[in-house]
């Protein structure tokens, strides 16, 4: 056993068998070809992200072209990081009926836990699979409305129908019923 | 061309032995050091003793002057002016000095032509046999006897140097 | 007339070298992260042209182009010497390096050696003197810079260096005794007729049959070798550079076209020694069999030719164990280079010159 070991040592065996290993990688790559890099050659291509991936945060539309936010606050009041900012305001002419007047999300602080998304009652937020969001510019990362909403454009295409139109009862608080449909035809 | 690269060399050296001296900054004066010992292997190469030359470069400029560099960088001396108190010591010995090479330069008259025999002798030498043969056999035949006390006495020193950095390698633990 | 042709044919065979040892450094810069990204299952360099070939100009251009940044605190003389005493060791070392057959063409009624810059006597000493010099840019490169990662990094390099230059310098002695001669010229020419004469084997000294087994000189190459990537500070020796406890050690405050001289002193260090290792254990240019397949002046250049594979080949070699080894710790590299390699080496100068003696 001894004199195995030492002739391990002085032939350098261990050594040798580690050069073995990155020989046969560099064999398989070179050589024989039937060894693929794990590297993704990343702006060239890009992986498939999950479908639950919690990128940049973005305001929806219906899919007539209005907002979804009702200016209800609950996202701010949700927001661990304090992210969130919203002014609301009554739409003209119909009280009751709110709005967010100004929106802006401050995503240096983000953390992008997603409770605003669990906590927005009309589903007007959701998160994006957009990350690569470097900018030069600290405050480029405060997004307005516009921003958000373009974030949103951008990433769903395909907008929800009026609360109204997919589920006309429990929209019913909803007074300004100009656009109510007719019973299920 | 020979007496112009011996002046090129001599002048260098001495002014560069004055510089390690001179200097205020250690660093400073080791790499004046360093360039010294070139010119003294430039000296060597002059001579056709390219073994001492390389033998030169190899132990004092590649491993002497590396360790003094190793202690000037541990000390981390900052511009260390003691040694400008030794003026009294430093002027007697300087002193002595110059006498002896007053009484050698004195003695020895410069030859007017040294060149051109000697060299011609010293290129006919080298190619009988090799420059560094012919150290080899006189080191270990006409002065073999000196070349093993000198080997003895840096043993000696080797011994010493061990014991006394390694504290407590005779017997027990000593202070 | 006949100086300044033979001065001519020396300034062209010098740019030679020294421009075909520049373009061997730009390639190993590329060649190093091509070949350890295939070992480690990576890709390597792959924007900057087809494959990233054109990586080492980029690399080039930005380092050229880079601020050129003196600490406030450096000592500005030798901050700015220390690049450069490190660069001019590793280039002059090539001169005396034998590329290809000994060969004299005449030319304007003066001898010139093609293949050869010069053939000086003490060649491999020579050699040894300048790879010894090239610590001192590390030493002083680590301290100019007052900062204490560089200081523990010139530290470190110049124990290693000194420890590991001893091992170079009595591992090639084996060589030296076989061939009596210490031109690299004649090692090599004393090489010559087929692989089993090289001085890794040793058959070619005129020894009997089988008494050429004491002075094979398999003991000398690997301790040389080992010596030599710890002389020029690759892993699994880079302890003075130690990326991830010094900060790149003595090259933490050097950018721009200083870093690149210390970069190019490395890599060019990297090729003398496989330049060396070649002349002196694997024949130089002599092919692995007997004489050479082709005729005349071909036949010269498949001696060039067998001398590049095995430069590359060591080359490689260097890449092949930076991939798979990890770095050694400061006390194991001191007691490995004293306790292991140097009786090793006494070991095999002892049996080789007792075998010259008795056999010869």
């Amino acid at each position: 056993m001894a004199v195995a070991d030492l002739v391990k040592t002085f032939t350098f065996y261990e050594i040798l068998v580690g050069m073995k290993a990155t020989i046969t990688v560099f064999i398989q790559r070179i050589i024989l070809r039937n060894r693929k890099a794990i590297t993704l050659q990343y702006p060239h291509e890009k992986r498939d992200l999950p479908g639950t991936y919690r990128g940049m945060i973005a305001l929806l539309k219906y899919d007539d072209g209005t907002e979804k936010c009702v200016g209800c606050d609950l996202c701010e009041a949700a927001c661990p990081s304090r992210v969130i900012t919203v002014i609301s305001a009554e739409v003209e002419g119909e009280p009751m009926k709110r709005y967010a007047r100004e929106y802006s999300m401050d995503m240096t602080r983000c953390l992008f836990c997603g409770l605003c998304v669990d906590a927005c009652p009309v589903d007007a937020l959701a998160m994006t699979k957009e990350f690569a969001w470097a900018r030069y510019n600290k405050r480029d990362l405060r997004l307005d409305k516009p921003q958000l909403l373009a974030l949103g454009d951008r990433n769903f295409p395909e907008r929800e129908k009026k609360l109204e139109f997919q589920h006309p009862n429990v929209a019913y608080f909803n007074i300004g019923h100009k656009n109510l449909p007719s019973k299920a035809s | 061309m020979a007496t112009l690269s011996f002046f090129y060399f001599g002048s260098v050296i001495v002014l560069t032995a004055i510089l390690v001296v001179a200097l205020r900054n250690p660093v400073h004066s080791v790499i004046a050091l360093l360039v010294m010992f070139f010119h003294i292997a430039g000296l060597f190469v002059t001579l056709h003793a390219e073994f001492l030359a390389a033998v030169q470069l190899i132990v004092y400029a590649g491993a002497i002057l590396v360790l003094y560099l190793f202690v000037v960088m541990i000390l981390n001396l900052q511009q260390d002016d003691s040694y400008q108190r030794q003026v009294k010591w430093g002027l007697g010995l300087g002193l002595i000095a110059l006498a002896e090479i007053i009484a050698i330069i004195s003695k020895v008259a410069l030859p007017e032509e040294p060149a051109s025999g000697k060299t011609a002798a010293g290129e006919a030498a080298e190619t009988i046999a090799g420059n560094t043969e012919t150290v080899g056999k006189a080191l270990y035949t006409t002065y073999l006897f000196p070349f093993e006390v000198a080997s003895l006495i840096l043993l000696v020193a080797m011994i010493g140097a061990i014991i006394m950095a390694k504290k407590g390698i005779m017997g027990p633990e000593a202070k | 007339m006949d100086m300044l042709v033979f001065a001519g044919a020396s300034v062209v065979k010098i740019a030679v070298v020294m421009v075909t040892v520049l373009l061997t450094v730009a390639v190993l810069t590329l060649a190093e992260r091509k070949v350890l990204s295939w070992m480690q299952d990576r890709m390597g360099p792959m924007e900057v042209g087809p494959y990233g070939i054109l990586q080492p100009i980029a690399d080039g251009i930005k380092l050229f182009f880079k601020e050129d940044i003196i600490p406030s605190g450096a000592n500005w003389l030798l901050f700015s010497l220390a690049p450069i005493i490190s660069l001019i060791p590793a280039f002059i070392g090539f001169a005396v390096v034998p590329y290809g057959p000994n060969v004299e063409v005449e030319l304007y009624g003066v001898t010139i050696k093609p293949f050869i810059i010069t053939d000086i006597n003490i060649g491999i000493l020579y050699v040894l003197a300048f790879t010894s010099i090239g610590a001192y840019g590390v030493i002083l490169g680590g301290w100019a810079s007052n900062n204490k990662y560089s200081l523990l990094g010139g530290l470190r390099a110049a124990a290693q260096v000194i420890s590991y230059e001893l091992n170079v310098g009595l591992a090639i002695i084996g060589v030296i005794i076989l061939s009596g001669s210490l031109s690299m010229v004649t090692i090599a020419e004393k090489q010559a007729g087929g692989i089993l004469n090289w001085n890794i084997i040793g058959m070619g000294h005129g020894l009997g049959i089988w008494w050429w087994i004491p002075v094979t000189q398999v003991i000398g190459f690997v301790v040389y070798f080992i010596a030599s990537v710890a002389e020029t500070n690759r892993l699994p020796f880079d302890l003075p550079e130690a990326d991830s406890e010094l900060v790149a050690g003595w090259m933490t405050e050097y950018s721009g076209m200083r870093f690149a001289f210390f970069f190019m002193a490395e890599y060019a260090n990297m090729i003398l020694v496989s330049c060396i290792a070649s002349v002196l254990f694997l024949g130089g240019y002599h092919a692995p069999y007997p004489g050479t397949l082709l005729p005349g002046i071909l036949g010269y250049f498949e001696g060039i030719a067998w001398f590049t594979v095995k430069v590359y080949g060591f080359l490689f070699l260097f890449f092949w164990i930076r991939a798979t080894l990890p770095r050694l710790r400061y006390d194991q590299l001191m007691r490995f280079g004293w306790k292991v390699l140097l009786p090793l080496a006494l070991a095999n100068i002892v049996i080789t010159s007792i075998a010259v003696y008795f056999l010869r």
